[in-house]
Formats: C-alpha cells, structure tokens, sequence
C-alpha cells in the first residue's frame, strides 16, 4: 500500500484530483479487463499443465502395477514378494528417482489385511479394496523410511500427499503401489505463483502505465483550465499554450483561441460602441440639461419662453430616442436574434419609391437626381431594403455638391447578381476611412456640420449583412460612390436568420 | 374618449393615465391580463392600449381572444419589441395600431385619437370636405374655393389623410406609415418637405391657413368653426 501511495505521490495523481477522471476510470476497466482475459487463459495453461503432471504419475505407477501383477500370474506369490522386498529398498528407490520415475512405495496385503511385503507400514482404516486409486498423506501409511523412531520425519514431510494405485489379485491379496506427490505438488504449486506473480505485474504496469499516459492528457486538459479560469477572472488577453507537438490537444487549443480572439474582437467592438454611445449621448444630453436649467433659472418666467423651452427639450430628447432606436435596430439586426422573413421584392421598385420620397429634398438643396432602373428581384426584407437605400440617398443628398449636386441611383444585374449603386459627387470619403465610416457613430471631418447621428452606414452594412450581401465604396471622379452587391436571386423564399 | 390600460408595470401605467386625463379622457387600468380581458369585455371603452410584455401572458394573446369573441373596440398594443416584422405580427393578432417603446406621448395620443374616429371617414361620401377646401376620391380632384389644385398622387394622399383626420394632430411616423407605407425613421424629415410643399398648394394665397404644425408633435388640419 505504500508503496501504491509513494507511485500515486509521485505521479502527481492527487493534485490532478485523478480519481475523479475518466482517464483514472479508464485505466481501471482497461486493467479490470486484462486481467479477466489473461486470468482465463494462464487459468486453463495451469489447468492443462496439472493435468498433465498429475496424469503422468498416475500412468507410471499404473504401468508399474501391471508389471508386477504380470509377474505375480507368471511366477506366484512368492516371487511378487520378492520383488517388491527389492524394490522396496533405499537404493532401489533413489535409483528409481533418478530415472525420473519418482520414488515408489509397495505394500503387498495379505487377505486378512495383514503386511505381507513393502516399505509400507500401514494403511487407513477407511481403505476399501473397491477403490483403484487413492491420495493419502504420509503419516497415513507411514512408509518404513519415515517411521524410524530415532529419525523422526518433519511434520512438513508428514503431510506430503500419496497417491496410490491399488490392485485386487487373485486369493483376496492387495497390491499398493504409491508414490509421494511432494515434487510434482512443489511444481504446481511453483507455477500457479508464477501465474499469479504475472497476473500482479502486468495489472501494476497497466495502472500505472496508464495513469502515466491519463496524467499526460490530465496536465493538458488542466492547462486548457486553468487558462480559462484566467480569462473568467479577467484577463481576456490569455490564450491557450498550444504544445509542441500537432495533435487533437493543438487543434483543440487553436480552435479555442480562434474562439476566444473572436470574442475578445466583440468585446472590444462592444466597447468601442459604448465608449462611442456614451460620448455622443452626452453632447445632446448636455444641452438638454442646459436648456431646462436656464429655463428654470429664468428669474422672470413667462409662459411663452417656458414652452418654445419645452418644445426645444422634446426635440432634444426626441432625437436622443431617435439615437437610440437606431442603435437597437443595428445591434438586433446584427446580433441576428431577431428573425426577419425575406420574400423576393423588386429593388428597382423600392428604389423608386424611396427616390421619389427624397425628391424635394434634393431638389431644396438644387441637386439632380439621376436614375437607370433595371427591374431586378432579389430576395429581401422590404422594409429594410428601403431604409437602407433611404439612408444612403440621404446621406448623398447632404454630401453632394453644393452648387450642381448630382445624384445618380442604378440598379441592374452584373453575372446574376443584383447591383445597386449610389453615387455623389460631393467630397468623397478618403480610401483609408472607408472601413471606419461602417462603425457606429463615425463621422468624417466635414459631416461634422451636418446633422446626422453616424449610424447611417452602419445600419446599412447590417442590412447587406443580413441579406447576405457586399458593400463596397469606391471613388466616383469625384464623390463617393457605394456599391452594393446581392446574391444570385433563386433562394429559398423564406430565410430565418 | 373613455380608454383601458392594460399595462402591468405600474409607473408605465401611471404616466399613461396622466397624460390622457390631461388629453381630457377617461382611463381605467388593468394590470394583469385576466382582469384586463374582464374589462375590456364588461366595459365600454373607445380604444384599449394592451402592452405585449405582461406577467405571464404576451399582450396579442389577450388581442387574439378579444378578436375571436367579435370584439370590435379599436387596440392599441405597446411593446418593447419595434422590429417592423415584431409589427406585422402584432397587427396579424388582429391589432389596430402597434406602437414600440420609448414612445412620444404625442405619438401616442395622435395615434388613439386615430384610431377611436378611423370608422368615420369610409362612412362619409366619396368627398372631403374641410371648409372651402375639397377632395373628391372619385375624380381625384382637389378644389380650394373656387380654384382646381393640381396634387401629385402621393401629395392627394397626404392630403386625403389629413382631411379624414381633421382636426387631429397627426405624427410624421404616422404619415410614414400611412401614406408611404415606411415603417422606419428616416435621419431627415422628409415628410416636413412635403408638408411644406403640400402647403404651399393648398394654403398659399388661400385664408384661412389649414394646415398647421403642431411643435413637438405633428401637423393638424385644422377644420374652421364654421364647418362645425
């Protein structure tokens, strides 16, 4: 037990909490198993190899009782005595022991049971002349050899096994013939340790072979671990180690940091955002506390001051909200929570609805609206659709030029895909900023006076998003031109997002 | 008009009721959903406003029984949830009118105030008349005094909106809705572009002025006393 303990200690099993693990439960079953199998077949090899053994000596003593009854039919009673007193010597024994025969014990009885020849000197009580075969112990027949009063035997030899073959002849004598079983048992007995022995070391080396193995996978399932608890405690910058070598723990870990980076992407996004809500909000926010504290501040109030002051702070609060639901749109739509039908809508259609909606806007301002409308279906939320062309007709009828302002909307069909375009010809946006003018509340230098809350492309990028479609913004000689690209039209009609 | 809340947050309820007390209506709230289908059953009210977030029961489940026991009494539902597709299927649940939370108490009022008198005007003839303003749905012509104004389709909408809802503020998301059929909120008000235009043909050179904006709210056409 100890020295399990001083293993267990030195493979670091308790820190790893192994006996809870699969791994520890594994190499339990795999041993349990081996050692069912390989108990079955050295069980039958030790089974086999007994028999044997034993089968041999029954069939050297049977050929000896064959000779000897041979003899007694040929010569008589007299010359069986005689060979049997021979045999029965010292010498002849040992002699006998070195052919590997084992040594023999005779006992020749008469009809009344009495001694007539043999080392051996007794015979049990319970002997019955219908049996042929016997196993005794020693002191049960107490060979001449062992029952010298002045040598007694070891109690250990007393006990050794006799087996003995026993042979009725003619005129109700009985021939004995035994022969210790002390070697052959020792053998058997040699053998079954070994077996056992075997059986104990092949179940330690699996154990502790496969806890070996177990810890190996333990220590980096523990690193995965304790990489995640870093994260959850906070530091997000944390990634898994990922191992020298490429196997399924590599992939693993590089699946989970790709996993990880993702989310820390979003984080930092989602922080951009709010740092960007917050900083936005409060300039509007500011005023509005401004305005109603001025107007509480008033020391001669008048009605007609108090609600042009009411009337600007819902205005205010108004477009704050605005602001807001804005905010809400994109983040469910990007989030892609929310479900949203698409049917198959005419694009070209939403496009001149919206162009037509915006038409005295631009016309205010002394901008041209230019149109080239193909009918093009694709797949689409309608209403999305036509905010999203909405915001960007918006957005280039206040960036269009001033003085000749020029708009121009196409829609059409370039290899199967849907084409929108809307271009300007105001200033353009520089071709470094064109991936920041997507984030929330980006604003360019000169949109700075224009009103507007920065959330216009944004929403707009959602929507392509949600259709699963491209936007892409390039350079109009001059002004801004967007580019959006829808997929090939047959889809199924319903798409839940 | 004589109007049940049901709303099962009681400050949201509260507000609500204020305002229209103020409004000059009559209020009664329920705050759970069983208790509100018992009222609106038992009551006589002109307009429901059922918020869609109620403890236990989703506010067009409420609506859908009504509906289905041929309660005809005009429903307003509020909701947290403003995704026009959230819309459509609140008016599928046989809502009147959907409104999404933070709302404009103006929008609000306008809104229930468009709903207790929509039956009206498709009672009326095919003519609106709105002092010496007229709108006539079959020829699609409009005359002011004696003089034929030339509208373009989307401005004879408009306009014919704002004549079966004299009198009424208005919201632009309203006009959106109802005229464009846009359930969004564009960054600019293009719908003031057109008002301003609309008035400019029906209004410039005319006396009385019809159409007023409503500051923090809206627009109304204004329907002269004597008409009344």
């Amino acid at each position: 037990m100890d020295l399990i303990h001083k293993v267990l200690h030195q493979l670091r099993i308790r820190r790893l909490g192994l006996p809870r693990t699969t791994v520890f439960r594994l190499a339990l079953a795999y041993a349990g198993l081996y050692i069912l199998v390989t108990g079955i077949t050295l069980g039958l090899v030790y089974w086999s190899t007994s028999t044997q053994l034993y089968a041999q000596i029954d069939s050297g003593l049977q050929a000896e009782s064959g000779a000897l009854v041979t003899l007694y039919h040929a010569r008589g009673l007299q010359a069986l005595r005689e060979a049997i007193a021979k045999r029965s010597t010292r010498a002849a024994r040992l002699a006998s022991d070195r052919q590997n025969a084992g040594q023999r014990h005779y006992l020749l009885l008469g009809p009344e049971n009495h001694k007539l020849a043999g080392d051996l000197n007794r015979w049990p009580a319970s002997f019955t002349s219908q049996k042929t075969w016997a196993t005794l112990k020693v002191k049960d027949v107490s060979p001449a050899e062992w029952a010298d009063p002045d040598d007694p035997p070891d109690s250990k030899t007393l006990d050794w096994r006799i087996r003995a073959h026993i042979t009725t002849l003619p005129g109700g004598y009985h021939l004995i013939i035994g022969q210790a079983l002390n070697e052959a048992d020792e053998l058997n007995h040699h053998i079954l340790d070994s077996i056992l022995a075997a059986i104990g070391v092949t179940l330690f080396s699996i154990l502790v072979g496969g806890l070996w193995m177990g810890r190996h996978v333990l220590v980096r399932l523990k690193t995965v671990q304790q990489t995640a608890r870093t994260i959850m405690a906070g530091d997000l910058s944390k990634r898994i180690p990922l191992g020298r070598r490429r196997d399924e723990f590599y992939d693993l870990a590089k699946t989970l940091n790709g996993m990880l980076g993702r989310i820390n992407a979003l984080m930092v996004d989602m922080r951009q955002v709010t740092d960007n809500v917050a900083h936005d909000l409060r300039t509007p926010l500011t005023r509005l506390r401004a305005r109603l504290e001025m107007a509480l501040n008033d020391p001669q109030p008048n009605t007609e001051n108090l609600q042009e002051t009411i009337a600007d702070a819902i205005e205010d609060a108004d477009s704050l909200l605005g602001t807001f639901n804005a905010l809400l749109q994109i983040s469910r739509l990007e989030s892609g929570l929310s479900h949203f039908t698409l049917d198959e809508v005419d694009m070209s259609g939403i496009c001149r609805d919206i162009q037509e909606l915006y038409a005295p806007l631009a016309e205010d301002k002394g901008a041209k609206m230019a149109f080239e409308l193909e009918p093009v279906r694709v797949q689409g939320h309608p209403q999305l659709l036509s905010q999203l062309v909405a915001n960007l007709i918006d957005n280039a009828i206040k960036y269009c030029d001033s003085k000749s302002g020029l708009i121009t909307l196409t829609v059409g069909q370039i290899s199967g895909r849907a084409q929108l375009t809307v271009s300007d010809n105001g200033p353009g946006i520089p071709s470094r900023a064109r991936e920041k003018v997507f984030d929330r509340f980006t604003r360019l230098d000169y949109s700075r006076s224009t009103p507007g809350n920065g959330l216009g492309l944004s929403l707009v990028r959602a929507v392509m998003k949600l259709h699963q479609g491209t936007i892409r913004l390039d350079d109009n000689h001059p002004g801004l031109r967007v580019i959006l690209e829808f997929p090939a039209a047959p889809r199924p009609a319903t798409t839940e997002i | 008009m004589h109007i049940l809340i049901i709303e099962d947050d009681v400050d949201t309820a509260r507000f609500i009721e204020q305002g229209l007390s103020q409004a000059g209506h009559h209020t009664e709230i329920a705050h759970n959903g069983a208790l509100g289908l018992q009222r609106a059953r038992d009551g006589h009210f002109d307009v429901l406003i059922v918020d869609r977030l109620l403890p236990g029961i989703d506010g067009l489940d409420i609506v859908e029984q009504l509906r289905q026991s041929n309660f005809a009494t005009p429903v307003l539902v509020l909701s947290a949830l403003g995704d026009t597709d959230e819309r459509v299927t609140g008016l599928n649940a046989g809502a009147d009118d959907y409104l999404a939370k933070p709302f404009a108490f103006s929008e609000l009022t306008a809104r229930l105030e468009a709903l207790a008198r929509r039956r009206r005007p498709e009672l009326v003839s095919h003519k609106l008349v709105i002092g010496n303003l007229e709108l006539d749905r079959l020829t699609r012509t409009v005359c002011r005094g004696k003089q034929e104004i030339y509208l373009k389709p989307r401005e004879f909408r408009l306009l014919e909106y704002l004549m079966m809802h004299a009198g009424q503020v208005v919201t632009r998301t309203m006009l959106l809705e109802q005229v464009w059929d846009y359930r969004f909120d564009p960054q600019t008000n293009v719908i003031d572009v057109h008002i301003s235009r609309l008035r400019a043909k029906i209004d410039r050179g005319f006396e009385p002025a019809l159409l007023e904006t409503i500051r923090g709210a809206g627009y109304r056409l204004r329907q002269p006393m004597a008409n009344n």
